[in-house]
C-alpha cells in the first residue's frame, strides 16, 4: 500500500469512525436521559470521548482532503501540498470536503462547550445531518441532484451506517458502564430495548437503501469473480457484515431476555456488543479500502 | 417454512450487501473524435473527449504527442461548460503523421482514470 492509499483509508477510516461515535453519543444521551439518568452525570461520562472523535474527526477530514488532493493529480503526498488549494476551491469534492469538515468542527465546538442545555443536542443533531447530506454528495448520488431518490437513499444509507456502528461503540465501551445504568435494572433494561429498536431499525434501513442502490445502478456482479483488492476487500465487508449481524441477533434475541434477569446476562450483552463493535470497526476498514479503489467494472 | 424464509432474507440481504459497491462507478471514455486508430484525411481542428460522467476541470489534462515523441504544444483542454462530460482539445496545423493522445481527467468523486489512444493523419 503507497503512501498516498494508506492516508486515503487510513483518514475514511478514522472519519467514520468518529462521525459514528458522535452519532452513537447522541443517541445514548436521549436514551439515557429516557431512561431518567442525571444530564450532568451523562455529560461527565460521554464528554472527552466526544470530543476526542469530534477532533480525530477534524484531522482525518484534513488528511482526507490532502490524500484526495494527491489522487486527482496523480501526484505524491509531499507534490500534493501545492494542489489542495486549488482542489477546495474548483472541484465538487473539495467544496463538499471542507464543508463536511466545518459541520464536524461545529458539532466538536458544541460538545467542548460544557452544558446541559437542550439546544446543545439539536445543534449537534444538525451539524450531523449537514456531515452526512454534504458526504453523500461526494459520490455519484447526487450528481443529478440533491433532491433525488438515490441521493436521499444515499443520506439515509451513511446515516444508518454511522447510527448502527455508532450505537454499538458508544454502548459496548461508555453507557453501559456508567453508574446510573448498573445501579439500576429497569434503567438498564430500558436502555437496552431502546438501542436494539434503533439498532434493528438502522440494520433495516441500510438493507433497504443498499437493495435500492444494486436495483438501481447495478449493471453485473460478474466482475465480482476476480482476484482484485477491492474484490477481495468486497467479499471481506460482507463476510464481516454477516458476523456483525450474527452478533446483533443474539443480543436481541437472546441477551436482551438474559438482560433482564441476571448481572451476568448484562456482562454477556456487553462484551457481545464489545465483540461487535471490532467487527464493524472492520467492516468500516473494508469500506475505506472499497472506497479507495476501482471496482472492476470500471477497469 | 421460517426457516425459508430466513435463509431468503438472508440471501437477499447478502446480494443486496455485495452489489452496493457497485454503484461506485468511475470516469471512463465513452468516445472520441478521433476515433481511437482513426486514419484521417484531413488534419482535426479540434479532438474531442466524451466520458461517462462529469469531470472537473482543474485535474483534467490531454497531451497529444507526434510520432517521434515530440509534444505538440497546444492550449490547455478545456472541460465544456454545458456538459462537463466533455473535453475539448483544440488543436492547430497538425501535419502529416500519427498522433498519441494522453488523457487525465478525475470525476466529481475524486478518482482519477488516465489513458491512451493515437490515430493519424494522411
Amino acid at each position: 500500500m503507497d503512501s498516498v492509499l494508506g492516508l486515503q483509508v487510513g483518514s475514511a477510516i478514522f472519519l467514520n469512525v468518529a462521525f459514528a461515535w458522535l452519532v452513537g453519543s447522541w443517541l445514548a444521551r436521549r436514551w439515557m436521559s429516557a431512561v431518567g439518568a442525571s444530564k450532568t452525570d451523562t455529560e461527565h461520562l460521554l464528554g472527552s470521548a466526544d470530543i476526542f472523535a469530534g477532533a480525530l474527526g477534524v484531522l482525518a477530514g484534513c488528511a482526507g482532503l490532502w490524500a484526495s488532493a494527491a489522487v486527482m493529480g496523480g501526484v505524491s503526498l509531499a507534490e500534493a501540498k501545492d494542489l489542495v488549494w486549488q482542489m477546495l476551491t474548483m472541484t465538487s469534492i473539495g467544496r463538499a470536503g471542507y464543508i463536511s469538515l466545518g459541520a464536524l468542527a461545529l458539532a466538536l465546538a458544541i460538545r467542548a462547550y460544557r452544558s446541559t442545555a437542550a439546544w446543545r443536542e439539536w445543534a449537534v443533531l444538525a451539524a450531523l445531518g449537514v456531515f452526512a447530506f454534504v458526504r453523500a454528495s461526494m459520490g455519484h448520488a447526487g450528481e443529478n441532484g440533491y433532491w433525488t431518490i438515490p441521493f436521499a437513499a444515499e443520506v439515509v444509507h451513511l446515516t444508518a451506517m454511522g447510527a448502527w456502528t455508532g450505537l454499538v461503540f458508544v454502548s459496548a465501551w461508555k453507557a453501559m458502564g456508567a453508574d446510573a445504568l448498573q445501579d439500576d435494572s429497569n434503567r438498564m433494561g430500558g436502555y437496552l430495548e431502546a438501542m436494539s429498536v434503533a439498532a434493528t431499525v438502522a440494520v433495516i434501513a441500510i438493507f433497504a437503501t443498499g437493495l435500492f442502490n444494486s436495483w438501481h445502478r447495478v449493471g453485473t456482479v460478474d466482475n465480482l469473480l476476480g482476484g482484485t483488492l477491492y474484490t477481495t476487500a468486497l467479499l471481506v465487508k460482507v463476510a464481516l457484515v454477516a458476523v456483525a449481524l450474527l452478533l446483533g441477533g443474539y443480543n436481541k434475541f437472546f441477551g436482551l431476555a438474559l438482560a433482564r434477569n441476571s448481572a451476568q446476562g448484562i456482562a454477556r450483552v456487553k462484551f457481545a456488543l464489545k465483540v461487535e463493535s471490532i467487527v464493524l470497526l472492520a467492516v468500516l476498514f473494508a469500506a475505506a479500502v472499497l472506497t479507495a479503489q476501482q471496482p472492476p467494472a470500471a477497469m | 417454512m421460517k426457516t425459508l424464509q430466513k435463509i431468503v432474507a438472508a440471501c437477499v440481504f447478502t446480494a443486496a450487501t455485495i452489489a452496493a459497491p457497485f454503484v461506485m462507478a468511475h470516469a471512463k471514455l465513452s468516445t472520441s473524435n478521433p476515433t481511437p486508430g482513426a486514419v484521417l484525411e484531413t488534419a482535426p481542428a479540434e479532438i474531442t473527449l466524451t466520458f461517462n460522467e462529469k469531470v472537473e476541470q482543474a485535474f483534467s489534462t490531454v497531451t497529444l504527442t507526434y510520432t517521434d515523441g515530440k509534444v505538440i504544444a497546444t492550449d490547455k483542454a478545456k472541460v465544456d461548460v454545458g456538459n462537463p462530460k466533455i473535453v475539448r482539445l483544440q488543436t492547430k496545423g497538425l501535419s502529416t503523421g500519427t498522433y498519441t493522445v494522453k488523457w487525465a481527467v478525475a470525476g466529481n468523486d475524486g478518482h482519477r482514470r488516465t489513458g491512451t489512444f493515437s490515430f493519424s493523419v494522411k
